[in-house]
């Protein structure tokens, strides 16, 4: 049996669980649902998973939510996994940052409608297949700046 | 480590990806900083794991995603309240300054460090490419400095100096 991860943070994302809460022979889903009023029927779920990145190499494949946290560490990690913005919020943070995987082709993104049409196994197989770009970053080089300017050790710009 | 507590550096931030961020600037500078990191934030379900002081306020960041009257209204109460308790807290450990990442209630603990003599600087989030978040903008002219994660922000914060990514 194929497992799959479906994480969307503190926030809730019922359309992402509800067009996710399909059944499958094939593939076994678990729902981190937050503080969402849908509860899946047809798959495992819990409301919040303590230190839920430690969970995910037991998992073949992800689908998050454009959250921050869980977009930069998956894309830190070896993990196949899908993003998925969520336009229930009232600001547009999750767009930008889905915009930014899925132009830089880090990894594979879908909205909700797009999800409707596909079964888990597709899914699965398009995340799988898919043949990503490795993300690389320019690691935070202010801290020591930052933290002698307060300090007041210094800490000019450089 | 020097635990000397007049030197403590407070970090606010948010639940999820702004406290993540708050996260790795303690894991990364814990050993340059004279004293130590001291966590503000309403992240309550302990999904983040941090190594240093932390001071939970209730929380109030879920109520500005859905920005409805009603939301906004339990925001400003819920939030005052939470802000003077953080702040009797604080004002037994006095800070020497603050480093803040988001969301908007980042806002009071700036202006509150401006006012207090204490330096005062935001971190705009990482996830922000093509257009600042409005605590950023505020910030842009309300912390002493403003620093950006992301290059492609520079044009739309002028003075957002360029740090690369945490």
């Amino acid at each position: 049996m194929i497992k799959g991860l479906v994480t969307i943070g503190t926030t809730t994302f019922d359309s992402l669980i509800k067009v996710l809460d399909k059944p499958s022979e094939k593939v076994s889903m678990k729902f981190q649902i937050a503080g969402g009023i849908y509860k899946p029927v047809n798959h495992d779920y819990e409301k919040f998973i303590p230190d839920i990145q430690s969970h995910y190499s037991e998992f073949d494949f992800i689908v998050t939510h454009a959250g921050a946290g869980s977009v930069y560490t998956l894309l830190e990690s070896p993990m196949k996994f899908a993003v998925v913005a969520n336009v229930e919020r009232s600001d547009d943070h999750q767009l930008e940052l889905a915009r930014f995987v899925g132009s830089n082709n880090y990894a594979q993104t879908y909205t909700v409608d797009e999800l409707q049409a596909l079964s888990l196994l597709q899914i699965y197989e398009t995340i799988i297949g898919k043949d990503c770009v490795k993300y690389k970053k320019e690691v935070f080089f202010k801290g020591k700046e930052i933290i002698d300017y307060i300090q007041g050790n210094g800490g000019g710009i450089s | 480590m020097n635990k000397n507590l007049n030197k403590s550096v407070l970090l606010i931030a948010g639940e999820g990806g702004h406290l993540e961020q708050a996260r790795r600037f303690n894991e990364m500078n814990q050993k340059l900083v004279n004293g130590e990191f001291i966590v503000v934030t309403d992240e309550q379900e302990k999904n983040v794991k941090l190594s240093c002081e932390v001071i939970r306020m209730k929380n109030i960041s879920a109520l500005t995603k859905q920005r409805t009257i009603r939301n906004m209204m339990a925001f400003m109460v819920l939030f005052t309240i939470e802000f003077v308790k953080t702040l009797y807290i604080l004002f037994k450990t006095r800070p020497c300054g603050v480093i803040a990442f988001g969301p908007i209630f980042c806002l009071p603990f700036i202006f509150w460090a401006r006012v207090s003599g204490l330096k005062a600087v935001y971190i705009e989030t990482w996830s922000k490419f093509y257009e600042p978040t409005i605590t950023a903008k505020i910030c842009n002219k309300l912390a002493h400095r403003i620093y950006i994660q992301n290059i492609t922000l520079k044009d739309k914060l002028v003075n957002g100096i360029y740090g690369g990514r945490l």
